[in-house]
């Protein structure tokens, strides 16, 4: 029998709502309350909180423009917060530009030192790309991104170990639905369940065809709403797994593969 | 790659309309908004190059997923019926690959061993099989296709720039967004010009002028948030200063955006 306990709750109530994948409703929840957080005036105001901002180099694409849409269409009051995120991270890449141009004003200016490692202006301009992605990419992940993965990956772990129970495996096996990200990553996070592993995985497994092979039935059929629901299915919720850098470096990588 | 001569001539104007953001999002936006509305509108030939393209990328990525994907009425009439052949073949390449995975985990779970036994084995092999699917084997090629016009595009506004004419009309100009501007230096060293630290310089330059200015714009929607500038009104400016930031910080909506295809592993 499964424990009603914090952490079981948000998925009992997830499960019992039915709409879509479980987890998938519960990470958009969470961006909700994420957004609330962060534009909390005791958030916002607190330094610490703010220095981790800048730290990320801003929030991540997806939560600049979301944050945003939330906060100017009324969602959350009142965009205080907001600015003063935007006011830190402009005035941090704003300090560090400005550092690179004294630099290369510098190398422009005095005969050659052999003690600087950024003689002529070309070196200093060769150094330029790989200091400026740094800039971009900061030292951390956005803040929301790093609270939503955190939270993610509790549920996922807390669902496995709800199924490790025969009563909400058996629901689950019968109704339960998962996104394609969601069932990769509740696999990924198994071995280090202690349930019975194999079980677990099984049901997983089977109830993943099940929801594919519907999907596919919806899919044969026709109608409007059949490749949004797909659309759910293979990516799981807009935004799902969206933690990313706002410098292309990884991009280009790939492409030159 | 984008054609240089179109491009020359798209960039130009892009820089010459007056726009809140940077010039090289809105090219990117359009392209993107070109590309996904095709995609939904006359959907894709079951055995196509292009359908080959999405099978190896494993579907696309999750943003381009849903603007495929997404249907309905929209102000402007229909809004296309999504990608239906693109949504069935991923689900059927997922169900495909689950299959196998499902045999060989019910095959194991009949043969309990203690410790790290067969089981144990199946589902580590099971694991690996299942990254494998989700992640294809190349990037979503929405993605792929705006990335080269975007590479294709900062190529030639580097180029550009090495002309007086259009230098002086950059260097008036709101400049790019962070994230433009960064590829942009990324690729200046590559770039065939006559006078590299002289681009250099007007891109520093001009994003220096561009932040300053939205520092200042920045500080001024403050002070007005607070009780003792309550009664003052906002300019049009300061109404949408956050607004600007945020398309300096981080550039139009998806710009770059590639998504990890699960919590634990980065995408392709």
């Amino acid at each position: 029998m499964v424990h009603i306990t914090p952490s079981t709750i948000p998925l009992l109530e997830a499960f019992e709502r039915d709409q879509g994948c479980l987890l998938c409703y519960l990470w958009l929840k969470d961006e909700f309350q994420s957004m609330g957080f962060v534009e909390d005036n005791e958030v916002s105001m607190d330094e610490a909180f703010r220095r981790d901002v800048v730290a990320a180099a801003g929030f991540c694409n997806r939560h600049m423009h979301v944050l945003h849409r939330m906060v100017f269409s009324g969602g959350i009051p009142d965009g205080l917060g907001y600015a003063m995120y935007a006011e830190d991270t402009v005035e941090m890449f704003r300090e560090k530009l400005q550092t690179m141009q004294s630099a290369f004003q510098e190398s422009r200016n005095r005969s050659w030192n052999v003690l600087s490692k950024e003689r002529t202006p070309r070196a200093v301009i060769e150094s330029t790309a790989e200091k400026l992605e740094a800039t971009l990419e900061g030292t951390r992940i956005c803040e929301i991104c790093r609270r939503m993965l955190l939270a993610d990956a509790r549920r996922a772990r807390t669902l496995l170990d709800m199924l490790g129970h025969q009563d909400f495996a058996a629901r689950f096996a019968a109704s339960g639905r998962l996104c394609f990200p969601h069932f990769v990553t509740s696999m990924q996070m198994l071995p280090t369940r202690r349930v019975n592993r194999q079980a677990v995985a099984t049901l997983l497994v089977e109830t993943e065809l099940r929801c594919l092979e519907g999907v596919g039935q919806l899919l044969a059929q026709g109608g409007r709403a059949s490749p949004e629901m797909a659309a759910m299915m293979l990516a799981g919720v807009e935004g799902l797994y969206c933690v990313t850098k706002k410098s292309p470096s990884h991009l280009t990588g790939d492409l030159r593969q | 790659m984008a054609d240089v001569t179109t491009s020359s001539t798209e960039i130009s104007d892009a820089f010459r309309e007056p726009s809140q953001g940077c010039p090289l999002c809105s090219l990117w936006a359009r392209e993107e908004a070109s590309v996904t509305e095709d995609l939904k509108r006359e959907g894709e030939r079951e055995n196509g190059e292009s359908m080959k393209r999405i099978l190896k990328a494993s579907g696309f990525c999750n943003r381009h997923t849903h603007a495929v994907h997404k249907t309905g009425s929209t102000a402007d009439g229909d809004n296309g019926l999504g990608c239906p052949a693109c949504a069935r073949a991923v689900v059927r390449k997922f169900a495909d690959g689950l299959a196998p995975i499902l045999t060989n985990l019910q095959t194991a779970k009949g043969r309990p061993e203690p410790g790290r036994g067969k089981g144990e084995e199946a589902l580590a092999a099971s694991i690996r099989e299942l990254e494998r699917i989700i992640s294809g084997d190349a990037m979503c090629p929405v993605c792929q296709g705006l990335l080269e016009s975007d590479m294709g595009r900062i190529a030639t506004l580097l180029r550009m720039l090495d002309g007086k004419e259009f230098a002086e009309l950059y260097g008036k100009s709101g400049a790019m967004c962070m994230p433009h501007f960064v590829s942009a230096m990324k690729q200046i060293l590559g770039a065939p010009l006559k006078d590299v630290a002289g681009v250099w310089n007007l891109l520093m330059r001009t994003e220096i002028t561009n932040l300053e200015s939205i520092d200042r714009l920045l500080n001024q929607r403050m002070k007005k948030y607070s009780w003792d500038y309550r009664n003052e009104g906002l300019s049009q400016d300061e109404a949408n200063a956050q607004r600007t930031a945020m398309l300096t910080i981080a550039g139009v909506e998806g710009l770059y955006c590639r998504p990890r295809k699960t919590s634990l592993r980065p995408a392709k």
